[in-house]
């Protein structure tokens, strides 16, 4: 059975904060990862069950470095891209 | 010889010797780019100006006799997706349209300190999410060697200028094939180095436990040399792997006698045009002529890769992408109420189709109730495949196979079918998933035209081996001459 469906699809935009414009690119998206989630099921016939998941392909581990202070970003130079600052500061919409 | 036709250890040469200025073998470049590259669109942004400045510059060292660095005079490309301090670097993206960086990636820092001059920022499918460059926000890339043909992707861009003469080298990044699948369309050289070899430091993230940056050349030398001078632990990279040997020349040119490798049956199997298969068991019969020898193997997990690779490569991407809020820098939506509506908009608008579709997929893997179902899976699956391969250098030297199942194809030919384009990264995935290096040279071509790539695979921090195997078959193989009568102009 599909696990993917419009309210999936509308839930997980949410989750990632991106809108979702209409009704019509909700179901374009709901078609299109249905598909994708689908064949991602190809690996359901696999025994993985006594398999360790491998997340990195390094086994580095604790990497340190000396704790030397070293010269930061300017605040200037930090908000350089930013398209909205007021007195040296991000500025954001209201966020209630 | 024409400047556009030189490699980089010619140019290299002929600059120390005081034959060419830089700024003659600049000039050279950027003109062949005003004639040719609004047809092959092949970079986003062309810094002349200050390239020109930086070449004049050199001018007066070579007079003074004080050439130094590695790589003095020599002209590069870029992949939009590293960050060039005060230069451009857009991944691509609406979302990075006028994004200045205000550090240079570590490669860059390498790059400049061995007096390298850049010449400008080049096209890849949007943050790196594609194989045809075609997911540019800004515009398409065409193959040089055939203007109907896809450059491949997501470094089409620097595949292409480096096919076409713009550049003797560039750099791209590699987080599914996106080094070699575009140098095996266009007939070039490029490496995938292993995880760890080159500090990520400056790239922008796409999927950060499979991305590496690696080096696109015209041949296997110039890619050595270059890897040697990118390569290095960088301490605001942690998984940069420090104490490695980076010489990759000494030793090149050794003779292959004794040679192992493996030849995965699974490589050349269904879905693999015969064309592709043909030129790879003609590699074989290549490197048996020269001493090594060549078993059929098997990688019996490979046909699961692609969907591992896309769960595990987006649910990064879902996390590493998070960061585009429209705040600190980037796209931002106007007009917006509130913080959320202003996220929601910003990334709406910021991010194309392709991006958004991948943020979707890997929030849905990582969202309760879906995560051990599907990215523990896939992360198991990782631990197979590596496992097989693993097991495979235990008796071998080095893993041969395509690159890609088919040589590249027409440009809006795949465009509206997403899946089928994953499953074109099949032969690629494996060393992304297992951190592996693996090479692409040219080993043929197919009756249209279009370039095969042959992709050579090694343990890990087995770079070495592979640039010596590579070496001796480009000796016997290569399509430099084909490079040097490519035409660039719409006939």
């Amino acid at each position: 059975m599909s696990e993917i469906n419009l309210d999936t699809v509308k839930h997980v935009a949410n989750l990632a904060r991106i809108e979702i414009q209409d009704e019509k690119a909700a179901e374009a998206f709901t078609k299109e990862l249905d598909k994708i989630v689908d064949y991602a099921h190809l690996l359901d016939e696999v025994d993985l069950g006594e398999t360790e998941p491998m997340f990195h392909a390094l086994d580095l581990t604790n990497v340190m470095r000396d704790d030397t202070p070293s010269e930061p970003l300017s605040q200037d130079e930090a908000m350089s891209n930013a398209k909205s600052t007021k007195d040296g500061h991000f500025k954001v919409p209201k966020m209630l | 010889m024409n400047i556009h036709e030189m490699t980089v250890e010619t140019l290299y040469e002929k600059i120390q010797s005081k034959e060419i200025k830089p700024s003659e073998v600049m000039g050279a470049l950027f003109d062949r780019i005003e004639a040719s590259d609004e047809t092959i669109g092949s970079f986003l942004f062309v810094n002349k100006e200050d390239a020109m400045k930086q070449a004049e510059a050199l001018d007066r060292l070579q007079a003074e006799d004080r050439m130094e660095g590695p790589l003095f005079g020599i002209p590069m490309g870029i992949k939009d997706n590293i960050c060039t301090k005060d230069v451009l670097t857009t991944c691509a993206s609406r979302m990075l349209e006028d994004f200045n960086p205000v550090y240079d990636a570590t490669v860059m820092e390498k790059l400049n300190d061995a007096n390298a001059v850049m010449m400008g920022k080049q096209n890849m499918d949007e943050f790196a999410m594609g194989g045809s460059t075609e997911n540019s926000y800004f515009k398409k890339t065409r193959n040089p060697w055939d203007l109907n043909a896809v450059p491949g992707g997501s470094s089409g861009g620097s595949a292409a200028a480096v096919a076409a003469g713009f550049v003797p080298f560039s750099l791209g990044s590699d987080t599914g094939g996106s080094v070699r699948q575009p140098a095996a369309f266009c007939g070039v050289v490029g490496m995938k180095p292993t995880y760890g070899r080159v500090s990520r430091y400056g790239l922008v993230a796409f999927a950060s436990s499979l991305d590496q940056i690696g080096p696109i050349t015209r041949n296997v030398r110039d890619n050595a040399k270059i890897l040697e001078l990118i390569s290095g632990s960088h301490t605001k990279d942690a998984t940069s792997k420090p104490g490695m040997d980076n010489h990759f020349l000494d030793g090149i040119d050794k003779d292959l006698s004794g040679m192992k490798i493996a030849l995965p049956k699974e490589f050349i199997g269904e879905g693999i045009s015969d064309e592709v298969e043909a030129s790879v068991r003609k590699a074989a019969e290549t490197f048996e002529s020269l001493g090594a020898t060549v078993e059929e193997v098997s990688i019996p997990h490979t046909k699961y890769v692609v969907s591992a690779y896309y769960l595990i490569a987006s649910s990064e991407a879902s996390s590493n992408l998070a960061r585009f809020d429209g705040i600190r820098y980037g796209y931002k939506a106007e007009g917006t109420e509130t913080l959320e509506e202003h996220y929601k908009k910003t990334r709406a608008e910021g991010f194309g189709e392709e991006v958004k579709r991948r943020i979707l997929l890997g929030t849905f893997v990582l969202s309760a109730g879906h995560y051990d179902q599907h990215y523990i899976r896939a992360q198991k699956l990782r631990g197979v495949i590596e496992r097989e391969m693993k097991d495979l250098f235990n008796e071998y030297d080095l893993i041969i196979g395509p690159t890609t199942p088919t040589p590249a194809y027409d440009l809006g030919e795949k465009s509206d079918d997403q899946l089928e384009m994953y499953k074109d990264d099949i032969l690629t995935i494996p060393a992304n998933l297992t951190g592996m290096p693996a090479l692409s040279i040219p080993s043929g071509l197919s009756a249209s035209g279009r370039p095969i790539g042959l992709q050579l695979i090694g343990n890990h921090f087995d770079e070495k081996k592979i640039y010596n195997a590579a070496l001796k078959f480009e000796e016997q193989f290569n399509l430099q001459e084909e490079l040097k009568s490519l035409q660039l102009e719409v006939q």
